[in-house]
C-alpha cells in the first residue's frame, strides 16, 4: 500500500516536470553549460602578473636580478608609461613594482646590504601572495649564488614529488569540484520549486485531505528529484570525460553508492526549503544564498578548508557538498577506492536522514499554518 | 495626474513587497548574515597542511630541516613513521598532504660533498594548495641553506646579509584575506539578490494573472516598469548600506575614496541586475523557466566576474568575456574605492562601462516589459 502510494506520487512528479518542455531541457542543459564555463575560465594559480622594473643601479647585478625575475615564468613586462611611480599599481596596469636603488651593487660589493625594494598591489590577496613567494625565491637564489660558488648546488636539494596530478593541471582539480557545486544547486531548486508551486496553487490542499500520510509525500518527491538528479550526474559526468578528459581512476563504484546518497542530503535541503517558505520568490532567495553561497565558498571547492578559522570551520561540517567534492576528487583523481572514501558517504547519509527528519517533522501535520 | 497614479502604484508594489515578510527577510538579514560568515571563512591563504615526518637520520641538523618546516605554520606536523611506504601511503590515501622523508645518510653528505638531498611528496589532488606549497617548500629550502652557508662564513664578512628584498603591500599591508574577498562577497550577494528577486517577483503577475487588470487601469506602461523597479531596488540598498555597515565595523576595511561615488554606482549595479531579472522574466514563459534561467545566469556572472578568484589569471577568452560582465566593472570600481582610494579619473572607462550598461539593461526590459503589457 504504501510502496504504491509512494510509487504513484514518484511517477506523478515525474510526469509533471517533464510536461513543461522547455523547463526541461533547461534543466539538463543549463547543468552542462555551467560545467564547460566553470572549467575553462576559473583558474587560481596565477600567470601573466604585470611587473614594473625601475633599474636606477644598471649593473651586472642588478640585470642578473632582473632576468632571475622573470625567469619564474609568473610576470610579463607591464606595459607602463607614466613618470609618477606609484601610478601603475593605482591605476591596474601593474600588480607589482620593484625598484633597484642607485649603488645596489656597490652597496653588495662593500659588504653592505643591498635592498631591492618590491611594492605589491595587496588589493587582490591570492595573487599578492604568490608575488611575494616569488619575489623571496628570486632574492634567496641571488643571494644563495652570490654567497656561494655559482653553478654548483649547495646545501640541501629537495626532490619534490606531487603525487596524482603532477602537471597541476587545473582542470583536474576543477572539474570534479563543479559536478559538487552544479549538482549541489539544481536538483534542490528544482524540488523547492514543485513544492512551492502547490503550495501557491493550492493544490496541495487535495494532498492534504487526501489519504497520503507526509512520510509517503516526502519519499515520493524526494525520489522523483533523485532521479532527475542522477541523470543531470549522468550527463555532467560524460561531459567531463569526453570534453575535459576526466575519467575513472581506479574503483568508480563508491562515486555509484555516493551520487545518490548526495543527491538525498541535496535534494531534502531543497524540500526543507519548500516546506518552511510560502512564496516561490522566497524559496528561490533561500536556495540562492544558501546553496549557491555555501557550495561554492563554503565546500573547499576552490580554496583548501584547512586554512578556515576555528569557529567557522565547524558549519562546513554540516554541508554535504564538502563531502562530496571530496569523494569525486577521490573518485577520478586519486582512486584509493573504497577505503579512502567510506567515511564521506556516511557522512552525507547521516546529514541527509537527518534533513529528512526535519522535513518529516515540518510536513507531519500536513495542515495549512494558520 | 501622471505622478498620482505612479505615487498611487508604487504605494501598492511597495506594501505588496514588503507584506512577503520571508522574502523581505532573504533580502536584507540573511545577506549581513552570510557577509560575516564568507568574511571570516575565505582565506586562499595555504597554511596548517598536515605534514608526515620520515627522519631516518635523527640528529641535530635533520631536527632543524623539520623545525624550519613547521616554523610559520604553514605545516603542521602530524606524526612520524619508520617505513618510507608507510608514508608514501599516508600521503596516497590523503591522510598527511604532504611526506618529509630524510635519508639516513643526510648529515653525513652534507657534512662531506656539502649537498645532501632529501623527498618530499605531496598531495597533488587540490593543485591550488599544491602548488602554493611547492612554493613554500623551495622558499623553506633555500632559507636553511642561506642559514647554513652564513653560519659557516668566516667571520670577517660580517653579519650583513648582502641582499634583501624590501616588500610592502600597497592597499591591503597585512594581506588581509576578508579586504579582497568582503567586496566581492558584497557584489555576488548584490547580483543574487537583484536578478533572483526582479525575476520572480515580475514573473509573479504574470502567472497569478493580476497582470491583466494591471492593463485594464489607466496608467501608462512607463509607470507600471518604474512601480516594479523602484521598490525592489530600494529594498536591495538598504541591504547594501548594511552590508557595507558591516564591512566598515567588522572587517574595517578602510573606505580609502569617495562615499557618494561608492553609493551612484552601487545603486547603478543595483539597477542593472534588476533590469536584468525584469528582461529574464519577461523573456521567459513561466516561473520554472524564470527561476532556473536566474540561476543559471548569476553563476557566470559571479564566477567570471572576478568576485572570487582574479580575472587577470584566466584564459584570454575569459578576460575578454569579463568586459561584458557588469560585475568585473562594479568590483574594479568597489575595490578601487575601498580599498585603493582612486577616483574617477583611474576608473573612468569602467565607469563608463556600467552606465552603458545600465541604458542597455533597462532599454531592453523596457521594451520587452511593454511589448508584454500590448
Amino acid at each position: 500500500m504504501i510502496i504504491r502510494r509512494i510509487r504513484n506520487q514518484f511517477f506523478k512528479e515525474l510526469e509533471q516536470f517533464q510536461r513543461d518542455r522547455l523547463g526541461l531541457a533547461l534543466a539538463f542543459i543549463l547543468p552542462v553549460i555551467a560545467l564547460l564555463i566553470i572549467g575553462l575560465a576559473i583558474r587560481l594559480e596565477a600567470k601573466n602578473l604585470s611587473l614594473v622594473v625601475r633599474d636606477l643601479d644598471q649593473t651586472s647585478l642588478s640585470r642578473s636580478y632582473i632576468e632571475r625575475l622573470y625567469a619564474t615564468n609568473l610576470f610579463v613586462p607591464a606595459q607602463w608609461q607614466g613618470e609618477r611611480f606609484p601610478d601603475a599599481l593605482d591605476r591596474d596596469q601593474a600588480q607589482v613594482q620593484v625598484t633597484i636603488p642607485p649603488g645596489f651593487s656597490a652597496d653588495v660589493d662593500a659588504g653592505k646590504t643591498g635592498n631591492v625594494q618590491v611594492v605589491i598591489d595587496g588589493s587582490d590577496v591570492i595573487n599578492a601572495r604568490v608575488i611575494k613567494l616569488a619575489i623571496d625565491g628570486t632574492t634567496l637564489s641571488v643571494l644563495q649564488e652570490r654567497l656561494g660558488k655559482p653553478s654548483e648546488t649547495l646545501g640541501v636539494v629537495a626532490q619534490v614529488r606531487l603525487w596524482f596530478n603532477p602537471g597541476r593541471q587545473e582542470s583536474l582539480f576543477i572539474v570534479p569540484g563543479s559536478y559538487g557545486v552544479i549538482l549541489a544547486i539544481f536538483p534542490p531548486l528544482l524540488i523547492a520549486i514543485a513544492l512551492v508551486r502547490e503550495k501557491e496553487q493550492g493544490t496541495i490542499l487535495q494532498l492534504y485531505a487526501s489519504s497520503l500520510i507526509a512520510f509517503e509525500l516526502l519519499v515520493g518527491k524526494s525520489l522523483a528529484y533523485i532521479a532527475v538528479g542522477l541523470g543531470e550526474a549522468l550527463i555532467l559526468f560524460i561531459v567531463g570525460w569526453l570534453f575535459f578528459g576526466v575519467g575513472f581512476v581506479g574503483d568508480p563504484s563508491p562515486l555509484f553508492v555516493g551520487t545518490p546518497v548526495f543527491m538525498l542530503a541535496g535534494v531534502q535541503l531543497g524540500l526543507i526549503i519548500g516546506i518552511f517558505t510560502t512564496t516561490q520568490s522566497a524559496a528561490v532567495q533561500a536556495i540562492g544564498t544558501i546553496k549557491v553561497l555555501t557550495a561554492f565558498l563554503l565546500a573547499g571547492f576552490l580554496f583548501p578548508l584547512s586554512s578556515v578559522p576555528f569557529p567557522f570551520s565547524i558549519f562546513s561540517y554540516f554541508v554535504p557538498v564538502r563531502y562530496y567534492i571530496e569523494l569525486c576528487r577521490d573518485v577520478f583523481v586519486r582512486g584509493s577506492g573504497w577505503f579512502g572514501t567510506w567515511h564521506l558517504i556516511v557522512a552525507m547519509l547521516v546529514l541527509g536522514i537527518a534533513e529528512f527528519g526535519l522535513a518529516w517533522w515540518g510536513m507531519r501535520r500536513m495542515q495549512l499554518s494558520s | 495626474m501622471l505622478n498620482r497614479r505612479l505615487f498611487a502604484l508604487l504605494i501598492k508594489e511597495t506594501t505588496e513587497l514588503l507584506r512577503n515578510r520571508q522574502l523581505v527577510i532573504f533580502l536584507t538579514i540573511s545577506p549581513v548574515i552570510s557577509m560575516v560568515i564568507f568574511g571570516y571563512v575565505l582565506n586562499s591563504n595555504v597554511s596548517h597542511l598536515r605534514l608526515g615526518i620520515l627522519d631516518q637520520n635523527q640528529v641535530a641538523i635533520s631536527r632543524e630541516l623539520i623545525d624550519a618546516f613547521t616554523a610559520n605554520q604553514v605545516f603542521l606536523v602530524d606524526g612520524y613513521t619508520y617505513k618510507q611506504q608507510d608514508l608514501t601511503n599516508q600521503v596516497k590515501r590523503g591522510k598527511v598532504d604532504a611526506g618529509l622523508i630524510i635519508p639516513s645518510t643526510f648529515s653525513q653528505d652534507l657534512m662531506q660533498t656539502g649537498t645532501s638531498e632529501i623527498a618530499v611528496e605531496i598531495d597533488g589532488i587540490n593543485a591550488y594548495s599544491s602548488g602554493l606549497a611547492k612554493g613554500y617548500i623551495a622558499q623553506i629550502i633555500t632559507q636553511f641553506n642561506l642559514d647554513l652557508l652564513l653560519q659557516n662564513q668566516p667571520i670577517s664578512t660580517g653579519l650583513e646579509i648582502p641582499i634583501q628584498s624590501q616588500i610592502t603591500f600597497r592597499y591591503n599591508p597585512g594581506t588581509l584575506d576578508s579586504w579582497f574577498f568582503v567586496p566581492g562577497v558584497i557584489g555576488t550577494i548584490i547580483t543574487l539578490s537583484a536578478i533572483l528577486a526582479a525575476a520572480v517577483e515580475a514573473v509573479r503577475e504574470k502567472d497569478q494573472g493580476t497582470l491583466e487588470q494591471l492593463l485594464m487601469t489607466p496608467v501608462a506602461s512607463t509607470a507600471i516598469l518604474i512601480s516594479k523597479i523602484v521598490p525592489i531596488s530600494g529594498l536591495l540598498t538598504v541591504t547594501l548600506l548594511m552590508c557595507l555597515v558591516v564591512a566598515y565595523g567588522v572587517f574595517q576595511l578602510p573606505f580609502r575614496g569617495n562615499l557618494l561615488l561608492l553609493l551612484i554606482f552601487s545603486i547603478l549595479y543595483i539597477q542593472i541586475g534588476v533590469a536584468l531579472g525584469l528582461a529574464i522574466s519577461a523573456f521567459s514563459k513561466n516561473k520554472l523557466q524564470t527561476i532556473l534561467v536566474g540561476i543559471f545566469i548569476t553563476i557566470p556572472i559571479i564566477l567570471l566576474g572576478g568576485a572570487v578568484t582574479s580575472v587577470s589569471s584566466m584564459p584570454l577568452l575569459f578576460r575578454w568575456i569579463a568586459q561584458i560582465n557588469p560585475l568585473y566593472h562594479y568590483l574594479v570600481i568597489l575595490r578601487g574605492i575601498l580599498l585603493k582610494g582612486t577616483g574617477l579619473e583611474v576608473w573612468w572607462l569602467h565607469a563608463i562601462a556600467m552606465i552603458g550598461f545600465a541604458t542597455l539593461t533597462l532599454l531592453v526590459s523596457a521594451h520587452r516589459y511593454r511589448k508584454q503589457l500590448s
